[in-house]
């Protein structure tokens, strides 16, 4: 479970930046409103994968690391990972609220329109998208180290951390 | 000469004044517009428009309507998109700042009266018929109605936006215009 949710979820958040960084240079156009009808509704579908993956986290801890790794990288995984599905919580809703302060409605997948919950206004709209930035720059920087980490392990330190992930 | 140039100072004159009977309050009036956006609906506003009549509502085979709008007016809550429909592609502002109807012809229905008259927009002249409700007495009275036209009669929304794949073909228009005479 904890396994196919880690794989599930690095396609979608993959996936994700793709369209958000394309739908983001685009001009405004019929397509740019399709891209990021698209955007906002697997960012919705993230969110809630987000919040299933926390919970299962707190009943199915990750794995104990392997003997002998040093405390500051124990430490180091333990802060990138909580601050991973931070980021994975914490960037949906910015976005959600970016979407939200807009005047567009938009409907979830096409089918479910999304509620306005806030009134449509500037000052919040540029918080929203200046939080959305910030934290979108701080996950590519995370996921870098987290990629690089796991290849460290497998490459360089040669043990089974990131085998482990992929077969179990 | 001078005669012709009397008959038609008092020509405009009494034209002004049989139309100038009632006029619009800009503060106490509305001018809105909505239109389906991905299936949902978004709106707008013109805050600038003015409406000049001499109806009468026990005879209004006599009135005469004018509706003037100042399309630079036009607002939907969001400075990008309102420099957006300003531009050539939607509502071309510099091209055709003001949009107008005007009726010779407004006839009493069972729940209300209906002006038949030329709605000019965006440089595209088109019959329209306004069906509006009035409410009121001699000093103070309210006009309320609403219409439904196809964005595509006026050219407004073309080239990449010329479908409804995203925004829709009817827009709905719906008025509430507090007049005074």
């Amino acid at each position: 479970m904890a396994r196919s949710l880690h794989w599930l979820m690095a396609a979608m958040i993959g996936v994700q930046l793709t369209v958000g960084w394309v739908a983001e240079e685009m001009a405004r156009s019929p397509e740019k409103v399709t891209w990021m009808t698209g955007h906002k509704s697997l960012g919705v579908t993230i969110l809630l994968f987000a919040v299933l993956r926390t919970w299962n986290k707190t009943l199915d801890p990750a794995p104990l690391p392997p003997a002998g790794t040093p405390r500051w990288e124990i430490h180091g995984a333990t802060i990138s990972h909580w601050t991973l599905y931070f980021l994975m919580l914490a960037l949906p809703l910015s976005g959600w609220l970016v979407a939200d302060t807009a005047i567009f409605p938009w409907k979830l997948w096409w089918l479910v329109p999304a509620p306005d919950i806030l009134a449509s206004g500037k000052e919040l709209h540029e918080i929203g998208e200046t939080l959305h930035k910030l934290l979108v720059w701080s996950l590519v920087a995370l996921l870098s180290l987290h990629i690089l980490a796991a290849l460290r392990h497998h490459f360089i330190k040669r043990n089974d951390v990131l085998r482990r992930m992929w077969r179990g | 000469m001078r005669l012709r140039c009397l008959l038609l100072a008092w020509g405009l004159m009494s034209a002004t004044a049989v139309l100038a009977q009632w006029h619009s309050l800009v503060d106490e009036s509305e001018l809105t517009f909505i239109v389906s956006f991905e299936g949902l609906e978004i709106a707008g506003r013109f805050a600038g428009f003015q409406v000049y009549t001499n109806f009468d509502p026990n005879d209004p085979s006599t009135a005469q309507l004018e509706v003037q709008v100042d399309l630079r007016s036009a607002d939907m809550n969001d400075a990008e998109v309102n420099q957006e429909i300003a531009g050539p592609v939607w509502f071309d502002v510099p091209g055709q700042p003001q949009a107008s109807f005007r009726s010779q012809h407004i006839f009493t229905l069972a729940d209300g009266f209906v002006a038949h008259g030329t709605l000019e927009l965006k440089g595209v002249r088109r019959p329209v018929q306004v069906p509006f409700s009035w409410v009121g007495d001699d000093s103070r009275s309210v006009m309320t109605g609403e219409l439904a036209i196809d964005r595509r009669h006026f050219e407004i929304g073309i080239g990449e936006w010329a479908d409804d794949e995203v925004i829709g073909y009817p827009v709905t228009v719906k008025f509430r215009v507090t007049l005074v005479p």
